[in-house]
């Protein structure tokens, strides 16, 4: 069977030039997890790869562990302090090359009271909804980004929905009547 | 066999020339751009998106695409629901063709538990996800159509999409959101005759194909609305993320079906169709040579559906049949086990994309072993195409949203979520 994740083996020089990076394979598909402040690096790395240039940001996504009953992720353990834990969310980026036909999988941890990265949209204009997406249900800042707001709910919202300390039930205010000088309607 | 039809020809830069001499000089640097809203409740934003242009005379300078008007936080439900329960969500993602999300969805979680659907289940669903991006591609022509006046195709083709989904609708009690996979297989196997009269309402579309062509592809409204209107290149393109038939307009054959075949796709004998300049007439023209390539495919699994089981055996994530639930105590147990606790998958995080009938349809899973999601991404086309939108729009005529926003075709159930 024809392998279309970029594994272990496939990228030696990735382990050269970040040898922070750890490694895991699921289902046939590689994960390499890498620090937040070398995404930056990691993106010219994977842009401008030699063999396997990524040319389309296929997806970015968070995933928030606060809860302790994670098992992969025996540091959090009371609810209190996992809310501004360094490694609350983990931003899953993939990347695939058209003209290789290969997929990636990175990950990068972030957190604290207000989470930032930095944003990918000066090598992929891909990320210009996925990151406001982002920052609309997670609430993490993607800085450089050149118009970063909420994009599929409404200024207003409070909260940020995804994030797993928000109810499922959970309501909001009534927001006044807009100005219609606002939207110029 | 559908015939094979020949792109009307043309040069890119004579109608560039003829748009040039017709759109009149953008007003002097004195005149202050007028800020006009469009949508959400527009016939021509599918209902569902904003637009806040802004305009010089008639030519856009600045545009701001609001989506998000059908969010319905189905992330956020997919993390509530077993895996089972949640399946009905996933036909509200894209419903024009729900069966492609119904499958994606499914395979995703069998592909965590290890599941190798059947020989005869693994056809239908090859067919049920090609008449699925039939009667797609037919509802974005016909809404093309209808938007820029030509109300005969857009009866035309709203008819024979009915037909296939009607026809669906007998083999899976739906007319539109269908609910038919199951995790492991099927709901239920199609009807006895129901092959039979699939091949009629199938033949019933090759002279129709004929008809909209006939109608279309030399009409010149239709040819000054969309010839050289909402380019796009090659490159940008890719480096906006942009996937499915929009993608392979610009003249790139990725197509999920031939890069990463799943299903029956490797097996059957069919083409990628590509455009060369990324307008709205390559849009056009490459949904209009998909519909053929996807009846080729159609024919095929008619053909090649093997009798034999349809569902797998495994107990852990399939529903047991219905004489197993009534008539013993271990199928009884077994069906309450899974509607209540739900299957229960291994740990891990898992990436599964589909060929959505608007691009790569991309499911990203995190399962803790319990029986629900523990985060259940979905990779929409749509939204992709949405974020670049206004790079496409700006310059363009004001009236030229309408085609570009058709030929685009964004739905909004799977781009807002």
């Amino acid at each position: 069977m024809q392998q279309y994740w970029l594994l272990k083996d496939d990228l030696p020089d990735i382990f050269q030039q970040f040898p922070a990076i750890s490694y895991n394979e699921e289902f046939g598909q590689g994960t390499f997890r890498i620090a937040a402040t070398d995404l930056g690096k990691i993106f010219d790395f994977l842009k401008t790869h030699k063999s396997y240039p990524m040319d389309m940001l296929t997806d970015i996504t968070a995933v928030d562990y606060l809860s302790g009953d994670y098992a992969e992720r025996p540091n959090l353990t009371g609810r209190e302090e996992d809310l501004y834990s360094e490694s609350r969310y983990d931003l899953v980026y993939h990347f695939y090359s058209v003209s290789k036909n290969k997929r990636i999988r990175i990950i990068a941890s972030c957190g604290g009271e207000n989470p930032a990265v930095i944003s990918s949209y000066k090598w992929w204009q891909a990320a210009h909804f996925l990151e406001r997406e982002v920052w609309d249900m997670f609430g993490i800042k993607f800085e450089n980004h050149p118009d970063l707001r909420r994009v599929l709910l409404y200024e207003e919202f409070e909260g940020h929905p995804l994030r797993k300390d928000y109810p499922t039930m959970g309501e909001q205010p009534r927001i006044p009547l807009r100005n219609p000088e606002h939207d110029n309607a | 066999m559908p015939e094979q039809t020949i792109p009307a020809t043309y040069k890119i830069e004579e109608v560039k020339k003829r748009r040039e001499i017709l759109e009149l000089p953008i007003a002097g640097p004195g005149d202050q751009p007028i800020k006009v809203n469009i949508g959400p409740s527009h016939p021509a934003m599918h209902g569902t998106i904003k637009m806040i242009a802004e305009l010089v005379g008639e030519s856009i300078v600045n545009i701001d695409v609001e989506p998000g008007f059908l969010h319905r936080g189905f992330e956020k439900m997919m993390e509530d629901h077993n895996y089972v329960t949640a399946l009905p969500y996933t036909d509200r993602l894209n419903y024009v063709s729900a069966m492609i999300n119904n499958f994606g969805y499914a395979e995703t979680i069998e592909k965590l538990f290890g599941i190798e659907v059947t020989e005869r289940c693994a056809w239908l669903r090859t067919l049920f996800a090609e008449l699925s991006r039939v009667t797609d591609h037919y509802t974005c022509q016909a809404a093309i159509c209808s938007e820029i006046g030509a109300m005969t195709p857009f009866l035309y083709l709203m008819q024979a999409r009915d037909y296939i989904w009607e026809h669906l609708n007998w083999a899976s009690g739906a007319r539109q959101t269908y609910s038919y996979a199951r995790i492991g297989g099927l709901a239920r196997d199609i009807p006895d005759g129901w092959l039979g009269k699939l091949k009629e309402i199938l033949d019933s579309n090759i002279p129709l194909l004929k008809d909209i062509h006939g109608l279309m592809d030399r009409n010149r409204i239709f040819l000054d609305r969309t010839q050289g209107v909402g380019e796009i290149s090659k490159e940008d393109a890719i480096n906006a993320g942009i996937t499915g038939p929009f993608l392979r307009s610009t003249g790139i054959d990725y197509d999920v079906r031939k890069a990463m075949p799943y299903h029956k796709y490797a097996e059957v004998d069919w083409e990628v169709p590509v455009g060369k300049y990324g307008d709205n007439y390559d849009r056009w023209f490459v949904r209009m040579r998909e519909i053929e390539e996807s009846l080729k495919i159609c024919y095929q699994c008619i053909e090649r559906i093997p009798s034999g089981p349809l569902n797998v055996d495994a107990f852990q994530a399939h529903l047991p049949d219905k004489a197993e639930v009534y008539d013993n105590i271990e199928g009884l147990i077994n069906h309450f086990k899974i509607i209540i606790d739900g299957p229960k998958p291994p740990k891990g995080s898992i990436y599964h994309c589909v060929e959505g009938s608007n691009g790569e349809l991309g499911f990203f899973l995190v399962s803790d072993g319990s029986g629900h999601a523990y985060r259940l991404h979905v990779r929409a086309p749509s939204l992709m195409i949405m974020g670049q939108l206004d790079k496409i729009i700006i310059g363009h005529q004001l009236a030229d949203i309408i085609p570009i926003f058709g030929t685009v075709n964004m739905v909004g159930g799977e781009c807002d979520r």
